[in-house]
């Protein structure tokens, strides 16, 4: 089956080296890897601005800059026309000459460095050069990037700059390098000071699914209306203000598509000029909704304030009425938003729009908005699910972190399968269609709708709110949020199948393809299990394994009040986790954020030791006791069971001294000999072996070697031969200066005889191979054997959605004759 | 052919599925390759996100598919899979893989095949065209691992045979 169509391109093979920037400091003779090594080394110095324990420093700053922004959207052709007056506060120390501004609309210009520096092949040159024979000679392209090159081709894409001028209107002089752009200022802004400048700009409009960049237009040709309908989802929607920072400056680190946003907190004030059937969505609070919105709209949208479940503002039959719709002319809606990271909105007639309030009990902010706005492709999935899965993540975020400062919290379906904006977000599933009209959605993607939307309204928390560098770490917002949204779907629903375990990573991180956690966006090799998945996971295990609930929830709570509103590093966090919680975690961020080591414990052998006493009253009984306990040879045995006698037993009277006494008799000699020893002992000795002797203990060394890398605490389960167990956390400092093997006493009472361990038995941990994590081994079937072995039968596996479609019917009943 | 282009045409009309990374449709599969010593078995076992598969079935099956409720479903995405995937020895002889059956696990979808140890398998050539065909981002990484050592490759729609070499037998 060949559903490609076939180009003929050069097989250009690459091949990938990774190297890890050198240290300092060299192990220069042996094997010894210090798995130790502070943290500190790694970290940029402390200083003023961040200091060392995690927190911004006394001399903390951060830029401000707001947005005034009246913007018109051409709906026929699909088009972006603004004017914005930016009013830029200089909170810095520095003189600023310029601007750095982010025109991310130019990254999908066909000469940006992204579209110019996209490769065909995959990091790792999956054909290689001497793959030329039959069809490897051939590499394929789909029609899905067929379409994405033909729109790309077919429009005019990226900002037009119409006008930069000053606020005296006066033209500044500008340069534009691909995605960014710097504006000359007219004098240097000084410290402490502000100024202000005007854009005038256009763009046209992407279609999100020819293209992919988390907003655009999508078309609905189905629609009963001439030329059909689109949703808008405007993000990305005007030329932003760079981040300039005290850690890296300008942040002059382009648009390339994977690493998403880094930028600065400010005001926007935001019109909307829109076709007047339209609603809009946006980040902020609508100012004017008494001249958009029906007296009937107000009035829902004011008892949905404190309804207990989601209120129509807009119902599903309006919503498809408006769908026809001709009515001519254009509304202006406005919104204001105070202290945010950015704006985004999204404009349809097609928008069923529903309402909640979530109360903030003993809160500054004692109400928001949860709000949905979906098309009727949404339906009745969106209906049930998405606003009331914002409120339950406003609920479960805020216990970890801080009340939600903003007024509302919306999830708005689209083209984009899941983006997150202040405010607002967008989610992308959605039911499917039947031919008799109707609309169903199966498990699964009720399972998506509510995990994307916790997801993309987690992110208010993480970047909108805990303002990461998302352009240069991700995992600082995709990570800390996915493992949030693992809590939170948790707590929705176990069953629900989206919390992030550690199995999860474990095909991924045995791996030897992959990039330490640590690397900038744009350079990581796949973005969800490295960004996302395995941050999560580290996360997961740190809160369950190594902190405990209550350590580490102070501590990232204290990080996220820490940087609430503000723009924390990597270095941040990491110092914030070690300090709040008092535990040194050098050892777990250096393994599971700076390396691509794995978890693989193996428990290779466990032996039991004796106490020896010398004293040889107690030594040589148990010595005797030993010889007897050893099998009997076979050639011994059947001699016996055959009837044989043997020499000593056919000849009784001759026997001498030795047959009285065995070799394991004591003699005085012995004895004397012990004794005088003893007496030598200092008091203290003789107390310790005494009680030693009494209590008989059991003395077990168990061997462990470490074959992933991955330091980690040794979480160990003990079975005793009396049937109880027992486990017992071995902490990863054991790893500290044997880092490849070590050995560990373990010492149980006289009745606790041992008979197996097993070493992290719950997989908590990401242990990648679990044979050898049991003493004595066991046979642990491969996932195969375990199917092929186990029916996988029982209700869960019944189709009961499908069964139950089955019209009732009255048996056939056979006519039965003698 | 022409229904094939069909398919394909209406897949890509359909709106779900521009999404990015960020967008959560994962588009990443992964297929482990172990040598089974104790059972002389090469077990295969490909792991598709729940999600990702559905979206698929409907596409290249019914657009009414449910991976959860019904096992038909499940069924015919599975013989998508297989038929998505190949290997060959290092002779670039076909190697015949036994289908072994499919079920679901919490977020994944895992499909299994089996075809038995023999000697001189050193080296695989693989091609696994898998979801590439509905969302050309879709990443299939493989693990083929041995002894406990693991080699990797992850096939990109650009991709056709890829040799991946096996850790050493000894080793």
């Amino acid at each position: 089956m060949r559903v490609y169509l076939y180009l003929l391109i050069l097989a250009l093979s690459s091949s990938a080296i990774f190297t890890s920037s050198a240290s300092e400091i060299v192990q220069s003779k042996g094997r010894f890897d210090d798995k130790f090594r502070q943290l500190e080394e790694s970290l940029p110095t402390p200083n003023d601005y961040r200091n060392a324990a995690g927190e911004p420093g006394k001399e903390y700053w951060q830029q401000q800059v707001d947005y005034k922004i009246n913007v018109t959207l051409d709906e026929q052709k699909r088009a972006i026309q603004g004017e914005q007056v930016i009013t830029y506060h200089n909170n810095s120390p520095y003189t600023l000459k310029y601007l750095w501004f982010q025109l991310e609309q130019n990254r999908f210009k066909p000469d940006s460095i992204a579209e110019r520096s996209s490769a065909f092949y995959g990091v790792d040159g999956s054909v290689r050069a001497e793959n030329t024979y039959g069809d490897s000679a051939f590499a394929k392209i789909s029609l899905q990037d067929l379409r994405r090159q033909q729109f790309l081709a077919d429009n005019n894409l990226g900002y037009q700059i119409a006008a930069v001028t000053g606020a005296n209107k006066k033209p500044l002089k500008y340069t534009i390098v691909g995605a960014q752009m710097r504006v000359d200022l007219p004098t240097p802004l000084n410290s402490k000071q502000s100024t202000q400048l005007r854009i005038n700009y256009g763009y046209n409009i992407l279609e999100e699914d020819a293209v992919g960049a988390r907003s655009g237009y999508e078309h609905f040709p189905d629609d009963n209306r001439e030329g059909g309908n689109d949703i808008f989802l405007l993000a990305q929607w005007f030329p932003r203000v760079a981040s300039y920072s005290d850690y890296e400056a300008w942040h002059n680190k382009e648009f390339l598509g994977s690493g998403e946003f880094t930028l600065e907190f400010g005001n926007y004030d935001v019109s909307m000029t829109v076709p007047s059937d339209h609603i809009v969505a946006a980040t902020g609070v609508l100012q004017n909704s008494k001249s958009v919105l029906s007296s009937e709209q107000l009035k829902r949208l004011d008892s949905a304030k404190k309804a207990d479940k989601p209120v129509f503002i807009v119902s599903k039959d309006e919503a498809l009425a408006n769908e026809s719709s001709t009515a001519k002319g254009t509304k202006t809606w406005h919104f204001k938003a105070e202290n945010v990271r950015d704006f985004a909105w999204a404009s349809s007639r097609k928008f069923i729009w529903d309402a909640q309030g979530y109360q903030q009990k003993n809160s500054q902010n004692p109400h928001v908005m949860a709000m949905s706005f979906y098309p009727k492709e949404g339906g009745e999935l969106w209906q049930q699910y998405s606003t009331a899965a914002v409120i339950h993540t406003l609920e479960v975020y805020s216990r970890f972190t801080f009340d939600y400062p903003y007024p509302a919290a919306i999830s708005v379906n689209g083209p984009v399968g899941g983006m997150e904006y202040p405010m607002i977000s967008f989610n992308g599933p959605r039911t499917i269609w039947h031919e008799d009209g109707s609309r169903t959605y199966t498990l699964a993607e009720k399972q998506f709708l509510i995990g994307v939307v916790i997801h993309e309204v987690g992110h208010n928390y993480f970047p909108m709110i805990v303002n990461s560098d998302e352009r240069q770490w991700t995992w600082m917002d995709e990570g800390i949020n996915s493992f949030l949204d693992g809590i939170a779907t948790r707590e929705w629903d176990p069953n629900l199948s989206w919390g992030r375990e550690p199995t999860d990573v474990i095909e991924y991180m045995k791996s030897n393809v992959q990039v330490p956690i640590m690397t900038q966006s744009d350079s990581v090799l796949q973005l969800g299990p490295n960004a996302y998945i395995k941050p999560a996971v580290a996360l997961n295990i740190l809160r369950e394994v190594i902190l405990g609930r209550e350590l580490f929830d102070f501590a990232f709570q204290e990080y996220s009040r820490r940087w609430m509103n503000k723009r924390p590093t990597p270095s941040d966090f990491f110092r914030t986790m070690e300090e709040a919680s008092g535990v040194d975690l050098d050892w777990f961020f250096r393994g599971w954020f700076y390396t691509t080591d794995h978890v693989d414990i193996s428990l290779d052998r466990i032996y039991k030791l004796r106490l020896d006493s010398n004293n040889p009253d107690i030594d040589f009984d148990r010595r005797r006791q030993d010889y007897n306990d050893k099998p009997m040879p076979y050639s011994v045995e059947r001699n016996q069971q055959s009837g044989q006698k043997t020499w000593v037993e056919l000849n009784p009277g001759n026997t001498d001294y030795h047959d009285q006494h065995d070799q394991f008799s004591v003699t005085n000699k012995d004895r004397n000999k012990y004794n005088k020893k003893h007496a030598e002992l200092d008091p203290w000795e003789q107390q310790v072996l005494a009680r030693a002797l009494k209590e008989d203990k059991n003395y077990y060394v168990f061997n462990f070697s470490n074959l992933g890398g991955l330091v980690m605490p040794i979480l160990l389960e003990l079975t005793f031969e009396n049937g109880d167990t027992e486990s017992l956390v071995l902490p990863a400092e054991i790893w500290r200066r044997s880092p490849f093997e070590v050995s560990k006493l373990i010492v149980t009472d006289k009745d606790n005889v041992l008979v197996s361990a097993v070493v992290d038995r719950r997989g908590e941990t990401a242990d990648v191979d679990i044979e050898n994590n049991y003493y004595p081994r066991q046979i642990i079937p491969s996932r195969i054997e375990a199917f092929k072995e186990e029916e996988r039968k029982g209700n869960k596996y019944r189709d009961i959605m499908h069964d139950n479609k089955e019209a009732l019917k009255d048996p056939e009943i056979k006519v039965k004759k003698k | 052919m022409r229904q094939l282009v069909l398919i394909l045409l209406s897949v890509i009309g359909l709106s779900l599925l521009a999404g990015q990374a960020h967008g959560h449709q994962q588009k990443e599969a992964y297929t482990s390759i172990v040598f089974n010593q104790r059972s002389g078995m090469l077990e295969i076992q490909h792991r598709f996100y729940l999600h990702d598969a559905e979206h698929a079935a409907q596409q290249v099956i019914d657009s009414n598919a449910d991976l959860i409720s019904d096992p038909v479903s499940r069924e015919a995405f599975a013989y998508y899979a297989i038929s998505t995937f190949s290997m060959q020895d290092q002779q670039q002889h076909p190697l015949t893989l036994t289908y072994v059956g499919t079920e679901l696990q919490g977020k994944y979808l895992w499909v299994y095949q089996e075809t038995p140890i023999t000697t001189n398998m050193e080296g695989f050539y693989l091609k696994m065209t898998t979801l590439q065909e509905l969302w050309s981002e879709q990443t299939n990484h493989i693990n083929v691992e041995r002894n406990k050592h693991v080699t990797s490759a992850r096939l990109h729609i650009a991709d056709s045979w890829h040799y991946i070499e096996v850790a050493k037998a000894s080793e």
